[in-house]
């Protein structure tokens, strides 16, 4: 992908996974409605594979279920993702990466915004 | 000077796909729309309501991104994502494909006729604008290509009445164009935007251009002539519309009747901007007359102005759907 052998962060940092989510009495009842929530967002990002390494976003930090900000009222959707190195070339490959996944598994009504801490990003 | 907007029909024009572009007729009868079921549909009213009155489904083989009509009202042109732009000639109760216009590398995003009616613009995600030329016989040939841009282009639009033909691009540039012996060429760069510029529109007398971007602002340009008498074309910006749209500004149309403004936003929202007539034209106020915050369910991708009545406008969305509105600028 980058031309090379070369990679771009040869040491990443790893990160341990959170354990699955836990089921509330609420959430199995099936007349109350479910809003989509931060945790519900993250599970669908986490496991979204790094350009470079066999690892998932979520055990490179890459995203964080802290940085997931969802509002079902509004159907808005907010994630920050951090590359794991400044000035990462594959930082636009993983928004978008990120950004596609959400488009493909949340209704139409939501609208998607991704940050980055990474100035150069064109993500539209 | 509040405004309102009020909902006068919603359809359902391309089910299960996105609707691109609705475009009306130089008569303000027909109103023409295309979307992501690689169709073109042609309606009419009837009574009270607009009626799908033809459906052109064979002429593509991908989405049709936009269409446009001649200004006689005879030709229908449409460019797809397929790389062509088809130009249908209009019969009794029906359109016929007249021929189809190839050489772009990919998809087709604009399609423009110049006034004249002799001369048409296309533009694409090659980063090119190619010119095309018509003759009596209904002969296009392509005149120039022009490659300006450094990235995708995404709309065009011819001048009202000169010559002049204007891009815009995921560059974040505006480009104008003019001929200069018998091949045409960008004479002007217009610098601004923080993000795509996805859409332009010219106002009624042709003096200013209104822009507007992923950057959520709508810009207005005049082209300013150098004290010196030199022969440079120069375009400042001398309005920025900021803070009254939540995400991408999709569309912009300025209305030749009234001389309002719409816009098409990624909000889902429909606003109509006004002038303030007291101020000094050369450094223009707009206010928002008219705000509909859920226009659509989904992204609003196209507004058009009817040319013939009034306050009549037309949106459509990535839901499928057009709606036609009434604006009435004192409510």
């Amino acid at each position: 992908m980058s031309g090379g052998t070369r990679l771009e962060n040869a040491n990443p940092l790893i990160f341990q996974r959170s354990g699955e989510r836990l089921l509330t009495a609420a959430d199995e009842d099936e007349d109350v409605a479910d809003p989509i929530d931060d945790r519900e967002i993250f599970d669908l990002i986490r496991s979204i594979n790094d350009p470079e390494h066999p690892l998932s976003l979520e055990e490179l930090n890459v995203v964080e279920q802290m940085r997931v900000n969802v509002n079902d009222q509004e159907s808005m959707v907010s994630v920050e993702f951090t590359p794991t190195i400044p000035h990462c070339s594959m930082a636009t490959l993983i928004g978008l990466s990120i950004k596609v996944k959400l488009l493909r598994s949340l209704p139409d009504r939501f609208k998607v915004s991704l940050v980055s801490s990474q100035t150069q990003l064109s993500l539209h | 000077m509040k405004g309102a907007l009020e909902l006068l029909q919603r359809v359902s024009a391309h089910p299960d796909a996105r609707c691109w572009c609705v475009a009306w007729s130089p008569s303000g009868t027909w109103l023409a729309s295309c979307g992501g079921d690689r169709a073109i549909r042609i309606w009419g009213k009837e009574g009270d309501s607009w009626e799908c009155k033809c459906v052109l489904d064979d002429g593509h083989q991908r989405t049709v991104r936009t269409v446009a009509w001649s200004p006689c009202g005879k030709y229908l042109a449409s460019a797809s994502f397929d790389a062509t732009t088809c130009i249908w000639k209009k019969t009794n109760d029906d359109f016929e494909s007249l021929t189809v216009l190839e050489g772009h590398e990919n998809e087709v995003k604009c399609v423009a006729w110049a006034p004249s009616g002799n001369l048409l613009a296309t533009c694409s995600r090659d980063k090119s604008v190619w010119i095309w030329e018509v003759d009596e016989e209904d002969e296009y040939e392509c005149v120039s290509v022009v490659n300006s841009h450094t990235q995708d282009v995404k709309h065009v639009v011819w001048h009202p009445t000169q010559e002049l033909l204007a891009s815009a691009s995921y560059d974040n540039k505006v480009c104008i164009y003019k001929e200069e012996d018998d091949d045409w060429e960008c004479r002007a760069t217009l610098e601004g935007h923080e993000s795509t510029v996805w859409s332009l529109a010219f106002d009624p007398e042709g003096q200013r251009l209104a822009s507007c971007s992923d950057d959520r602002t709508v810009k207005i340009w005049k082209e300013s002539t150098p004290a010196d008498g030199s022969s440079d074309e120069s375009w400042k910006c001398v309005c920025t519309l900021s803070g009254f749209h939540g995400r991408t500004v999709y569309d912009v149309a300025w209305c030749r009747l009234t001389g309002a403004l719409a816009t098409a936003c990624g909000d889902d929202g429909v606003r109509v901007f006004k002038e303030d007539p007291t101020v000094d034209p050369e450094q223009p106020v707009f206010f928002m007359s008219a705000h509909v915050p859920k226009a659509h369910g989904q992204d609003v991708n196209c507004v058009s102005w009817n040319p013939k009545e009034a306050g009549l406008l037309a949106t459509c969305s990535d839901n499928g759907e057009f709606a036609i509105w009434k604006y009435n600028s004192d409510s």
